[in-house]
């Protein structure tokens, strides 16, 4: 902070001529944000909200951001692709600066994070919203080449569409095979949802169809709801298989479209969608904020990593304690790093970090169902708020269901707007 | 019905002995209006940039923006007792907030300060 502020000092003695927002406190602070997610863009926005003199530089190699939450209504043909994506010229109108390139690496010791094109970016702070990467090592077989032929989908994109492309081509009375790992992963109900929507799909194209699913543990987010309604909707044309009954898969073939179980069960597939285990995105093993788990340990306050200084974390990348690796947590994340970040820079007190998330799940068109939960610190440590976790009730009438439904297309709509304008 | 005692007993502890006066009537002490920035933060996820829901939603969750700060309040301290019927994810959330936190956040929505952290 000492160093900032001579830097401060010099520039304003320099620049008379600049508005006085721009010699506000903290003015000329650089901060570099990689990742234009969720996470990355929301601190992006809200930098430029509460902390005007800041400069904001948001790397992010795509032009328009595909987002995993609705990529399963595009699966199952609710949605356009168009739909879930989102360009960047309502941040730039706030006055970020974009630059589409990939991050490569990161010098904490000089500050600066070098992109592909080889230009450098120098930073006060940086944060990291780079949402994950698979582990191509963790799961025998699958690798990049094999994910071209059983695709993960599990980020937005060329994925997304071969997975669909997949479905429509797959044979009425053909099999759909999911791949689900242990926790932690991107979006904990997000395979559940995903099966639910496929077997909506297929129930209306391709009713002779059927889906497994192999599982590597025995529970998983809102699991009492989705199996009451799966029973209800697609009754026994949708098989999980569990941990205990030999649901974790060790081995993938994806030219037979096989998998085989730590039993040594075999399953061929006609569409086989594994989804392997996953870590922080590349670039935050290259600045050294992940740990030997392969995620981002975090200060709860501010996010700040606790491996390196200067250095934000949020969003799937962080280890943030219970809160779930979902767009909402990244989204309320970002405004907290965002906060902590403008207070730090002109020398006032930090607010109070406060997460809320909720995550909606869509079982068929007008059949929704939510997990909620909200978090703060307390005695350093992320924890939730007593009562405040919990899920849709079981039973509840359609009318329940209807109405969550309803809520998670309002809610994509209201994020994507407070996040990207649109 | 206990659940909405319980929430009065923790802002006002003799109110519930007395007549039960809503928590709406106890001024408590403000909160930074940074850490109201940041609450009001968690809300428009869902209802939208401002407290307000965009055009493309289809108006299944409310507006908080343009309502007043009495009405806001009234219904989060419902919302936080259990007291409305239909209700999704509400009753959770509002576990999260104290009797200040909502106070704030039903005069943030109604009329938020322009000074931001």
């Amino acid at each position: 902070m000492a160093a900032l502020h001579r830097r401060q000092l010099l520039l304003g003695a320099a620049s008379l001529a600049a508005p006085a927002v721009v010699r506000a406190q903290g003015a000329g602070a650089r901060v570099v944000v990689v990742g234009g997610g969720f996470g990355g863009a929301t601190v992006a926005r809200y930098l430029r909200t509460w902390a005007p003199q800041v400069q904001v530089t948001l790397v992010e190699p795509a032009d328009r951001f595909f987002t995993c939450p609705f990529s399963n209504h595009y699966l199952a043909g609710l949605r356009s692709w168009d739909s879930i994506g989102h360009g960047y010229d309502g941040l730039r109108a706030t006055g970020v600066q974009v630059v589409h390139a990939r991050a490569e690496d990161v010098d904490g010791q000089r500050r600066s994070l070098r992109l592909h094109t080889g230009q450098e970016l120098r930073w006060d702070r940086l944060v990291l919203s780079p949402g994950v990467d698979m582990r191509w090592d963790a799961l025998e077989g699958y690798d990049r080449a094999a994910a071209e032929l059983a695709p993960h989908a599990w980020k937005a994109g060329a994925q997304t569409l071969l997975l669909r492309r997949q479905l429509q081509a797959m044979p009425d009375g053909g099999r759909f095979v999911m791949v689900i790992p242990d926790n932690p992963f991107r979006c904990p109900p997000g395979p559940y949802e995903r099966a639910s929507l496929v077997a909506h799909y297929l129930r209306q194209h391709k009713p002779r169809s059927k889906l497994l699913l192999l599982d590597a543990k025995n529970n998983f987010s809102k699991k009492a709801l989705f199996l009451q309604g799966w029973k209800a909707l697609y009754g026994d044309m949708l098989e999980w298989v569990s941990l205990a009954q030999d649901g974790q898969v060790v081995r993938v073939d994806a030219r037979a479209l096989e998998v085989e179980t730590a039993f040594g069960t075999h399953h061929r597939a006609d569409v086989l969608n594994v989804i392997p285990p996953q870590k922080a995105g590349l670039i935050a093993e290259r600045a050294g904020v992940t740990d030997a788990s392969g995620w981002a340990p975090v200060r709860g306050e501010n996010l700040a990593s606790q491996r390196v200084a200067g250095i934000h974390v949020l969003g799937d990348a962080a280890l943030a304690g219970p809160i779930p690796k979902s767009g909402f947590a990244a989204n309320n994340q970002g405004k907290v790093v965002a906060a902590a970040i403008a207070a730090e820079l002109s020398d006032k007190t930090p607010p109070t970090a406060w997460y809320a998330n909720t995550c909606y799940s869509l079982l068929a068109p007008g059949y929704g169902i939510s997990v909620s939960g909200v978090y703060r610190v307390q005695q350093g440590r992320l924890a939730d708020l007593p009562h405040s976790v919990g899920v849709s009730p079981l039973d509840a009438p359609a009318g329940h269901r209807a109405a969550e439904a309803n809520h998670g297309a309002d809610w994509y709509a209201a994020i994507s707007a407070d996040i990207w304008d649109r | 019905m206990r659940q909405a005692l319980t929430a009065i007993k923790k802002c006002a502890p003799w109110a519930a002995l007395v007549l039960l006066l809503p928590c709406a009537a106890q001024p408590l002490p403000s909160l930074p209006v940074q850490d109201v920035a940041l609450l009001a933060g968690n809300c428009v996820t869902c209802h939208g940039p401002g407290g307000r829901p965009p055009a493309e939603a289809s108006g299944s969750i409310p507006a908080l923006r343009g309502r007043s700060s009495a009405l806001l309040l009234e219904r989060m301290q419902a919302f936080k007792a259990g007291r409305v019927a239909g209700a999704t994810v509400m009753p959770l959330l509002m576990q999260g907030y104290d009797t200040a936190q909502m106070q704030a956040l039903a005069r943030w929505f109604a009329a938020p300060p322009t000074e931001t952290p």
